[in-house]
């Protein structure tokens, strides 16, 4: 195996350049380093401006997203050899604004998650007793979307975001599925006026692609369909029996 | 921002200092036109969607089928000619391969939402597939008997 | 019920019930009528087989649901298609026109075509 492997770092200067070019490096080929790893040489040794976000360097923090040869991934966990002999393109993630370099603007996305009101919501407000019980049993039900660590993978991958960014968006939406999902809340009809607009759920094709890139396993696509059913049988509940609780 | 809260604190917004500030553009990525060549999932998911023209095509024929079964046997040995055509054989091939990547596909996918729904909690992805199959095979089986009217 | 919420729901259950019967009951019905008859695999019912089959309301039945719902299960999948592909989705009501349109015309076309069986 050759010592060294090419990067092609995307490059963009807000104030000179109008769309990104992308810039060679030659890094060290470690076999223990993540292409996190490799940027973060590049910013040592090799070119002191190029900007990128990361932080925890394990796969939990969610902030070093990037487009890996056209695929969205956590730099800290995609190995370095697994590209190898290289050239590995890195790019900024996919269907957001680019800020700097490898840096994009996620104000959509925060909004996004605030949109769906993800905390539990009571019918009233008394403050409670107790704790809220719950068994196994039923946190089981919607832990797996408890896992999203806000890494945007899934927004990079969804050509339907991409081709029309005021659709909710998977994180979002299996965020809000938790939510309902979560025996303690009592919210679902409030999310639903959120969820079950055009842009909501039903913006969604079932392109499969969130699930595959999700770094956590969240599977926010079976959130979104297991949400179109129930929000199914909501639409005839409220067609036919009109007087319901509201 | 400064203006605006100065405005709600109902003060007097008199002069305020002007300076060039600096506005950052970022850089708004357009998706190209042909985004589903750009990888093997997403033209996999085209395809997957394409399949649709095939259900709709064949769903007509069957309707002409039953047309031209109404206007008599000379009706239908035409209908039935022109199903031998190299044309129709190919069209024909064509739409089964699609329909078959639709049951594929719909097998995969569907059972597995309807059963975490309905049981609440995940299920292994082959145990919700693997009854669809079985009963696709034995519906297949049934209608095939139906049609070549050994029923 | 609140007004701005989406009708999907509907057409989106046409698009499941269809998505169904057309995975489980078209293949072979196209395998059959499409390459095996035409191709001589297998003996041909012929016209008086295939007629005597027609004539029972129950294949009237199972062919009406089976092409209506085909037809709304590809009016709604070709509608998205149409809008994601052709950056289309702007022009949500003329889609909807013409598919569900469609949809709806080859429901009633088949209505009368099986209503006219000898």
């Amino acid at each position: 195996m050759a010592d060294t492997i090419i990067l092609e770092v995307a490059r963009f200067h807000p104030e000179r350049d109008t769309e990104p070019t992308y810039q060679s490096f030659e890094v060290p080929l470690r076999g223990d380093w993540m292409i996190l790893d490799a940027l973060n040489y590049i910013k040592d040794q090799l070119d002191g401006s190029l900007t990128y976000r990361w932080s925890c360097r394990m796969g939990i923090c969610g902030s070093c997203g990037m487009m890996v040869n056209g695929v969205p991934q956590l730099t800290c966990e995609t190995l370095l050899t697994n590209f190898a002999p290289g050239p590995v393109r890195v790019g900024p993630l996919d269907h957001f604004p680019v800020v700097k370099d490898l840096v994009i603007e996620m104000d959509d996305f925060i909004g996004k998650l605030q949109k769906v009101r993800p905390w539990i919501v009571r019918k009233d407000d008394r403050k409670p007793e107790r704790e809220f019980l719950q068994t196994p049993d039923q946190l089981e039900v919607f832990k797996q979307y408890t896992l999203c660590i806000n890494c945007m993978l899934c927004y990079a991958a969804c050509p339907v975001y991409g081709l029309d960014p005021s659709f909710t968006g998977p994180a979002a939406l299996a965020l809000a599925e938790r939510y309902n999902l979560d025996s303690r809340d009592q919210g679902a009809q409030e999310r639903t006026d959120v969820l079950s607009q055009h842009d909501g759920i039903w913006d969604c094709t079932v392109v499969g692609e969130c699930s595959v890139v999700c770094p956590k396993h969240v599977d926010p696509s079976l959130a979104i369909q297991q949400y179109k059913l129930t929000a199914t049988k909501e639409w005839f509940k409220a067609w036919l029996l009109p007087w319901g609780n509201k | 921002m400064v203006q605006s809260l100065a405005l709600a604190l109902g003060k007097q917004v008199t002069e305020m200092p002007q300076y060039l500030q600096f506005q950052p553009k970022p850089y708004q990525p357009q998706m190209s036109a042909y985004w589903y060549f750009d990888r093997w999932p997403y033209l996999r998911f085209v395809l997957r969607e394409a399949s649709s023209f095939f259900v709709a095509y064949f769903a007509a024929l069957t309707l002409f089928q039953v047309a031209a079964l109404s206007a008599g046997p000379s009706k239908y040995a035409k209908f039935e000619e022109c199903m031998r055509s190299p044309l129709m054989i190919i069209l024909n091939s064509l739409t089964l391969a699609f329909l078959l990547l639709h049951a594929v596909t719909w097998f995969n996918l569907v059972p597995r939402v309807m059963m975490r729904q309905v049981l609440g909690k995940s299920i292994p992805d082959p145990v919700a597939a693997a009854p669809n199959y079985l009963v696709w095979l034995g519906v297949s089986v049934i209608i095939g008997l139906f049609i070549l009217r050994i029923i | 019920m609140p007004a701005h919420r989406s009708n999907r729901p509907l057409g989106w259950l046409a698009f499941g019930t269809g998505g169904f019967l057309v995975a489980f009951l078209l293949p072979i019905q196209v395998f059959i009528y499409g390459i095996a008859i035409p191709l001589g695999l297998i003996p041909d019912p012929g016209y008086k087989g295939t007629l005597e089959l027609l004539q029972q309301p129950l294949t009237k039945l199972y062919l009406f649901f089976l092409v209506s719902l085909a037809f709304f299960h590809a009016g709604y999948r070709i509608k998205d298609t149409l809008a994601d592909m052709l950056s289309m989705r702007q022009m949500d009501t003329v889609l909807a026109f013409l598919c569900y349109g469609g949809a709806l015309a080859g429901t009633i076309a088949a209505i009368v075509i099986l209503w006219n069986v000898p």
